[in-house]
Parts: C-alpha cells; sequence; structure tokens
C-alpha cells in the first residue's frame, strides 16, 4: 500500500470509528486512543517531564474527549479538538500543582534560571544536529514556564497566537518565554556536551 | 551593530524578521552566528520528539474500564454490545421485545379472567388465596397447579405460564453469567413477578 492510500486508510478508518464511537461502540473507542495515544502522552511528558504524571494525564484527555464524543461535529480535525483537550487537561494540571504557568509579565524577574546572553565567546558548537535524547532530558530540566511554552510551540506546533489564548498570556510573551527557553536549553546542552567531553 | 543589540532583537530574526543590519552582523560576527545555528538546531531537534513516546498498557486497561463503568460503552462479554451501548441497558431490543411480551401475557391474562364466568373446579373454588409462588418451580409444577382448570383456561394460562417461565430462564442465565448487571435482576425479578400476577389471576379466576 502506498502512502497516500494508506493515509487516505487512516483517514478512512479514523472517521468510522468516530461515528461508531458515536453509538457507544466499544471498538472503536480503542481505535481512536490508539490512533492518538502517542501524541498525547508525548505532549503530556514533554510538558510535565514525569512518566506517571504523563500517563494520569493521558487517561484524563482521553475521557473528557470520550464523554464528548457524541457532541463532535467535524467542525475540526479530530486530531486538533483532542490535542486541544490534552493541553487544557495538562494546563490545568500545572495551575493545581501552583506551578506558574507563564509569567505575566515578559520582562519580570522570576524564579527560573535565567539564560546568560552570549557576547562575542566561542563556545562547545552545538554542530547543527541535536542528539534527541539529550534534548528530551535537557527539556526535562527546563523551569515548568519555560517548557510549556517551548513544547507548545517547537514541539507540538502551535502559534503564538494560540499558545496566549490557551496559557492566558499575551502573545510577546509567549515570545520572549520561548526565546528564554531555547537559552536555556541550549546552556544545559553545552552542559552536557562539556560534561561528556571530560569524562574519559 | 553591537552583539548585545543583536541578541535584544533575536527573537524576531528567529522568526524570520531578519533585515539587511541583522544580516551584516551575522556575516561578521561568529559568535552570533553560532548562536543563532544552535537556537535553530534546537526549534528544528524539537520537532523530531513530536509523538515519540507510548504509554503503557494500564492506561487503555483503565480507559476502559472508567468507559464501562460510567456506561460509556458496554462491558465486552455482554451480547448486544456493538448495538446500543451507550443508551440505557434496558433500552436494548432484546430486553424490550421481553418486556412487551410478558406485559402482553398479563393484560391478556388480565382480559382472559375477566371475560365472564366459565365453569368452577370444586377443588380450586375451595382456594381463596393464590397457590404459592415458587420462582423456581417448572413448567410441569405450574402444569400440576392448574390441573384442576377447564380445558380451555388450562390452554390459556400454561402457553402464558411457559413463555413468563421461559423469559425467566433467560433472564437467571444472564444474572448468573453477569452477577454485576442490574438491570439483567430487576428484570428477573419483573419476571417473578409477572408471574405472580398470571397466578394471582388463574387463582382469581377459578374462584369467581
Amino acid at each position: 500500500m502506498t502512502g497516500a492510500k494508506k493515509k487516505q486508510g487512516d483517514k478512512l478508518s479514523e472517521a468510522d470509528a468516530i461515528e461508531r464511537a458515536k453509538l457507544g461502540d466499544p471498538e472503536a473507542f480503542e481505535i481512536l486512543y490508539h490512533l492518538h495515544k502517542r501524541r498525547v502522552y508525548s505532549l503530556c511528558l514533554r510538558m510535565t517531564a514525569n512518566a506517571a504524571e504523563a500517563e494520569d494525564l493521558t487517561q484524563e484527555a482521553f475521557m473528557q474527549l470520550f464523554r464528548k464524543v457524541a457532541s463532535f461535529r467535524g467542525e475540526s480535525a479530530f486530531s486538533t479538538w483532542l490535542h486541544r483537550m490534552a493541553v487544557n487537561v495538562v494546563l490545568m494540571q500545572l495551575r493545581k500543582k501552583g506551578l506558574q504557568v507563564v509569567p505575566l509579565d515578559e520582562n519580570a524577574e522570576t524564579d527560573e534560571d535565567t539564560p546568560k546572553k552570549d557576547f562575542g565567546t566561542q563556545d562547545i558548537v552545538l554542530e547543527g544536529s541535536i542528539d534527541r535524547l539529550r534534548l528530551q532530558t535537557a527539556i526535562g530540566k527546563l523551569p515548568p514556564g519555560y517548557r510549556t511554552i517551548f513544547v507548545l510551540h517547537d514541539v507540538e506546533g502551535y502559534e503564538h497566537n494560540e499558545i496566549a489564548e490557551m496559557v492566558g498570556c499575551s502573545i510577546g510573551n509567549s515570545k520572549s518565554q520561548l526565546h528564554k527557553a531555547r537559552m536555556k536549553l541550549r546552556e544545559l546542552l553545552r552542559t552536557s556536551r562539556a560534561e561528556k567531553a571530560i569524562k574519559p | 551593530m553591537t552583539c548585545i543589540e543583536f541578541q535584544d532583537i533575536l527573537p524576531d530574526v528567529l522568526e524570520g524578521e531578519a533585515d539587511a543590519a541583522h544580516a551584516a552582523h551575522l556575516m561578521s560576527c561568529p559568535s552570533c552566528s553560532e548562536l543563532v545555528s544552535d537556537l535553530r538546531a534546537i526549534a528544528s531537534g524539537a520537532k523530531l520528539l513530536c509523538g515519540d513516546d507510548e504509554p503503557s498498557p494500564r492506561v487503555w486497561a483503565n480507559i476502559q474500564r472508567t468507559l464501562e463503568a460510567e456506561g460509556i460503552i458496554r462491558p465486552a462479554t455482554q451480547p448486544g454490545a456493538m448495538l446500543f451501548p451507550q443508551q440505557r441497558k434496558w433500552f436494548s431490543p432484546a430486553w424490550l421485545t421481553a418486556a412487551a411480551a410478558i406485559a402482553l401475557i398479563a393484560v391478556g391474562a388480565f382480559f382472559y379472567s375477566n371475560r365472564g364466568p366459565t365453569s368452577i373446579h370444586p377443588q380450586l373454588s375451595n382456594n381463596t388465596q393464590a397457590a404459592p409462588l415458587s420462582p423456581g418451580a417448572t413448567d410441569d409444577d405450574d402444569l400440576a397447579l392448574l390441573g384442576q382448570m377447564s380445558p380451555a383456561e388450562r390452554a390459556f394460562y400454561a402457553d402464558d405460564l411457559q413463555t413468563v417461565n421461559n423469559f425467566i430462564r433467560d433472564a437467571e442465565t444472564t444474572v448468573a453469567q453477569n452477577p454485576e448487571d442490574d438491570d439483567a435482576r430487576h428484570f428477573l425479578m419483573d419476571a417473578y413477578q409477572q408471574r405472580a400476577m398470571v397466578y394471582s389471576l388463574a387463582m382469581d379466576r377459578s374462584v369467581q
């Protein structure tokens, strides 16, 4: 089967599964879960940096979706609808834990580590390619506010206006936090490379 | 343009809003050039992380259990699960048909018993109370109890009792297979009550 045909087949499967899920078909719910579980779980994992918590949030996101599936009218793509729901579930959880999702003032000093500016020094170069495992580890070390914006923008592909609406901040704040997150990741990755270079 | 000035507008540069002055600084400053290269690599690398991981099987198991508990789907072993699982179970076609049949039997027995005086068997006429009910009574027991009636009446009530007994047996089987099924238990109790009503009507008829 060609990629295009397989993709078409998948779309038909999802559409059928949605209609059957509206009727309460157990198999349909399972199909929808397996189609989208990776993306939802990855989102939750990146944003929480905790596997157990990510699984709980994945479960909650799918349960919210399945309770409302009968009201899905198809105005947006099903995956978009599910994804937004998952993001909201994670953000609510972060807020419940008392974590500041994003600073309200983009210029405010926060308790999070502020990345150092780079002035005219040549440090370890990342050589244009990033080791995925090290990047995942570094994302997990980001402060929650930076991590939220970075995951939503660079990993999940949301635009700043969408992020601003979801987390309740300004577009400027979203851009500022993203830049700080990337700078912090660069710092973490350089430190990691330096440590690796030093070890015998 | 200094490095400080350049890095102040670096977010805009990364968003593709660089002008000639920015480009010139990048060409002339290896440090800022490396910085931009690293940040772009981080953004590109992040895209590859999307949908990378898989949750453990317990997540689906929990979801499935919750869907069943909330009645959004039927448990996998319950017959008719594919048909109307999101509706309340007692509205499934099988149950509705059985409930309608039992109601018709009861109504039919009522009207039959009220259609006028018929022959009264002396033994049954002495019974002023309905025969004791035994949910576990077999068809043979029922026929024996009604053995004293006229042939026409016996035939009528025997058919009704046999139908009700069949429903009771089906409901008992379902309850045995699904002990947690409250609807099946309620239906079984209703079936017992319907048989009691048919009995009662038969007995009432016999003493008129």
